[in-house]
């Protein structure tokens, strides 16, 4: 039913021509000195980079190109000047006890990032390319994890914030999503939006600009090169290359920085537990580079530990930054009604019934008119407006469109209190609980500090051991008798 | 003596039994145990769990996969086995119900130092095993109910507590839900994301395998679907000989449309597909439910009864189960179910796994969709649908369900170095059962 929801708005969105906001508050934490970092790969060479552009949020980029990124020695240089930049912004993060923050335009542009950190740090041939990868790959790392601020593609931070009148996979491309948030006056929206996708947005560039303007000045400098060329006339046709790739590479740069504007100007409400995020975020960082600065390796393939470790981790993450948003913004509370996730309904019959001396039992019945309920007896929720209460589910009975929950206080019954006839109360399976995660590591460590055969970096299955008792003829009949 | 050369299928499921019963004289570090829809899992469970404490004097602990199938276990082994003292090992201030409290031999305990130091049956869910702290006295032997449901990462945080390991479950139901990203994983076949039976034999081949070859909820007519369709490697028979089981229907008028999906049923058939007219209606198709529900009330009126064995019984509310694929399709039905049928058991497939009902209605997967995801193509979740029953099994959709898969390619996300294509399954699964039903004119249009 959340789904309803979303293609609700979407065609309201279709109907007024301008995007409509679907949060009530600013989901994320914008860093104030987030880097914008927009890097174009060489068609059909995934792994590299042929321009990039760097810079603050609010800033200038700094644009820098090599003229065939095939030639690996200019590539490393690439590599390396992106890599300064990262060292120095993650350095001034450490200094400040925060965390780092990059965007990039799109979820392609996010893959491109991936497949760079995992390429680059475990290059051999030099050190600085090799710590770009390891660098990198703390936000690439975390990009999975939910309620990470590491690493943003300004597409799907928009996506969060507002509904298109276009299917979810145009979504992806940054230019028509500005389109939708800002239409242009006097021109049809699908005009518009068809014109916007015609600019590149993501990590390749266009084939038709490859075939008819890129192709040509690489062709030309390589054609250069090989016949010897001065430095002088190199350096004309790298500046040919470079005033090229800077027509592709500028627009995805000032759509993400103007993507980062709209986030960070037009929602001032913040998410109320957004200094939650940032801190653990910054707890991470901390730890992610203390494992560097002690020479810890960063693994290809998981052991089956880490494996478990990370697993557990994104999964706690996962259903913590869940709770979190239904619990601040208004909208993910209403997407969460919608879909039953969460019990909403006008309080009757509250009671306080004397069980034994200074034992009493404090039920009620909540009528809710949601029509999807995920709950069942037994189930315990939450009051949204104050965790200190749970409830236990006793029986739920459908009637008609309503549905009477029948509930019984196990906690909170005097901090709280019973709830009084005719109010209209929340409750929830879930709160936000920022120490389940450290709970979590302790617990692990303790049960994973020694690995079981079951699951040992390629241990051996145990020899069989025989029972010494007596065996009886038959085992199923032994069973049976027990009975 | 193998198995298969037993002649009967009640001595089969026994020799089975026997089987897995042996394993742990034999010492076997770990066995799995693959089960069919209605094999008796939670049976095998049982006796496991009876022979470790009782003739073998050991340490047995049981990790179920929630709170309720812990209490299920709890009360199946105290009652069945009065003579062997149980306990529950439940959270502080979880809530249990009131009857396991009034079992003699059943222990509720909230702390790991109210569990017995010596020979004893533990259950509790494996979460709660996870989170013992400090030290534990190891057990002898490790029961994973419903196996194939709990995630490696998860078995992992469990696995130190004993030194044997049974995992018990059916390969062909619901996957593990992991709610988070796994790319990173993907590739592994014993990632930590993967059901643990599978993870544990992809990284020890050696691990003893047995299977269960005998269902017995199941008629021969419904696993003559369902095997070939869900379970192409697992070759299983009904234990209920062809006819024992059936429908009766007092008023035997046949007035209405609907009429014509009873009859076929009492006339022998276990599977079949009612067909409403084409349209696409989203996930929550008002008249789809509706006609479930006057499924259920053609049922009462006509006075259906139930024949299974030489047992008749009426049908009522509580004979009935309604599975449907999403929470807001549950609702769709239970707000048109009249006060005197409320106790018809609507549920999403998720929650049924592990129940039964002689009688079940299907809200089908693919009805009134315009797409085929890989989520409503899933082979486990279907196959949960289809063998709920022991009776009869009814699937309502929208007609065009076998165009639409004719129609989809299943893209599938192809991994390398992984060979099962979890979509393309389900998409061969879906298909063979539609196929199959319009061949053997099971299928009644609306």
């Amino acid at each position: 039913m959340a789904v309803d929801l979303e293609t609700i708005a979407r065609l309201v969105a279709f109907d007024k021509g301008k995007a409509v906001p679907i949060a009530s508050d600013l989901q994320i934490v914008i860093q104030p000195d987030a880097l914008v970092l927009c890097c174009i790969a060489l068609a059909g060479e995934d792994t590299t980079v042929h321009v990039v552009a760097c810079g603050s949020i609010g800033k200038p980029a700094e644009f820098l190109s090599v003229p065939d990124p095939r030639f690996r020695d200019d590539q490393y240089d690439l590599f390396a000047w992106i890599g300064q930049r990262i060292e120095q912004y993650y350095a001034d993060c450490r200094r400040r006890g925060t965390h780092p923050q990059i965007w990039v335009s799109s979820d392609a542009a996010v893959k491109h990032l991936d497949v760079l950190s995992d390429r680059l740090r475990y290059n051999r041939e030099r050190a600085d390319v090799r710590r770009l990868g390891e660098l990198l790959t703390y936000a690439t790392e975390r990009f999975p994890v939910g309620g990470q601020q590491a690493l943003y593609a300004a597409t799907s931070a928009l996506r969060q914030h507002y509904a298109t009148g276009q299917q979810a996979a145009e979504d992806a491309h940054l230019g028509t999503l500005l389109t939708w948030i800002d239409p242009p006056r006097k021109t049809n929206i699908l005009a518009a939006v068809a014109l916007a996708e015609q600019t590149p947005m993501g990590m390749k560039t266009d084939p038709e600009f490859d075939r008819t303007k890129l192709d040509p000045v690489v062709r030309a400098y390589n054609e250069a090169r090989r016949a010897g060329a001065s430095t002088a006339q190199l350096k004309r046709r790298a500046q040919n290359i470079h005033d090229a790739l800077m027509t592709v590479v500028s627009p995805i740069y000032d759509a993400t920085q103007a993507a980062v504007e709209i986030l960070r100007t037009r929602w001032p409400r913040r998410l109320l537990t957004a200094p939650q995020l940032q801190d653990r975020e910054a707890q991470e960082f901390d730890n992610f580079m203390q494992s560097r600065d002690n020479g810890f390796f960063l693994p290809t393939r998981d052991k089956p530990k880490a494996a478990a470790l990370k697993l557990t981790e994104r999964e706690i993450a996962l259903q913590t930054v869940e709770a979190a948003v239904c619990i601040g913004d208004r909208v993910a509370l209403a997407k969460a009604r919608l879909a039953g996730r969460i019990l909403e309904g006008t309080i009757e019959n509250p009671r306080r019934v004397w069980v034994r001396p200074r034992v009493f039992e404090s039920t009620f019945d909540l009528i809710s008119s949601q029509r999807v309920l995920r709950i069942r007896p037994r189930d315990e929720l939450i009051l949204l407006t104050d965790p200190r209460q749970r409830v236990l589910v006793r029986n739920v009975e459908r009637q008609g469109r309503r549905t009477r929950v029948q509930l019984e206080i196990i906690k909170g019954k005097n901090a709280v209190g019973l709830p009084s006839a005719s109010s209209i109360q929340v409750f929830t399976p879930y709160v936000p609980d920022w120490n389940s995660l450290t709970q979590a590591r302790i617990q692990l460590a303790e049960r994973l500090a020694v690995q079981p055969w079951t699951h040992a970096e390629n241990g051996a299955m145990p020899q069989r051991v025989p029972s010494q008792l007596p065996e009886p003829a038959d085992l199923l009949a032994a069973v049976e008798a027990l009975r | 003596m193998t198995v298969s050369k037993i002649s009967t299928p009640e001595a089969r499921a026994q020799e089975a039994i026997r089987q897995v019963l042996g394993t742990q004289w034999d010492g076997e570090p770990a066995v799995r145990l693959d089960s069919p829809p209605g094999a008796g899992k939670t049976g095998v469970v049982e006796r496991l769990a009876a022979q470790s404490l009782g003739t073998m004097n050991e340490r047995c602990m049981i990790a179920t996969q929630t709170n309720e199938q812990a209490f299920d276990l709890a009360r199946r082994i105290a009652t069945n086995y009065p003579r062997l003292n149980a306990y529950l090992f439940a959270r502080k201030d979880l809530a249990t119900p009131q009857d396991l409290s009034a079992l003699a031999n059943l222990t509720i305990v909230r702390s790991k130092d109210d569990l017995p130091q010596g020979p004893c049956i533990a259950i509790s869910n494996a979460v709660k095993w996870s989170w013992l702290k400090g030290s534990v006295p190891s057990f002898d032997l490790q029961i994973i109910d419903e196996a194939f449901q709990l995630p490696d990462y998860r078995f992992q945080q469990i696995v130190g507590l004993a030194r044997r390991f049974a995992l018990v479950g059916d390969p062909g139901q619901i996957a593990p839900v992991v709610t988070c990203e796994i790319e990173r994983w993907k590739c592994d076949k014993a990632g930590p994301h993967v059901a643990c039976p599978f993870a544990l034999t992809e990284r020890f081949p050696q691990v003893v395998r047995l299977t269960l070859p005998v269902s017995r909820r199941l008629v021969p007519d419904t696993v003559r679907f369902v095997q070939p369709a869900f379970y192409p490697s697992l070759q299983f028979e009904a234990l209920a000989a062809p006819g024992s089981r059936s429908l009766t229907l007092t008023l035997p008028v046949a007035r209405k449309p609907i009429d014509a999906a009873l009859d076929i049923v009492r006339g022998g058939a276990s599977l079949v597909s009612v067909e409403l007219p084409p349209r696409i209606t989203g996930e929550v198709d008002e008249e789809l439910s509706q006609t479930i529900v006057s499924i259920i009330e053609r049922l009462v009126e006509r006075r259906a009864g139930l024949l299974i064995g030489d047992q008749p019984s009426p049908v009522d509310a509580n004979s009935i189960g309604v599975v449907c694929a999403h929470v807001s399709q549950v609702s769709a039905v239970r707000e048109r179910l009249p006060r005197s049928l409320s106790g018809v058991f609507v549920e999403t497939r998720d929650r049924f796994q592990g129940l039964e009902r002689p009688l079940m209605i299907v809200h089908h997967p693919l009805s009134g969709r315009a797409d085929a995801s890989e989520f409503h193509l899933d082979a486990g979740r279907l196959c949960v649908m289809m063998s709920r029953h022991c009776v009869a099994c009814w699937l309502i959709s929208r007609s065009g369900v076998e165009e639409r898969l004719l129609r989809h390619a299943p893209a599938g996300d192809r991994v390398l170095g992984i060979d099962v294509d979890g979509e393309y399954e389900g998409w061969r699964a879906h298909l063979y059962v539609a196929q199959e039903l319009k061949g053997a004119n099971r299928v009644v249009t609306l």
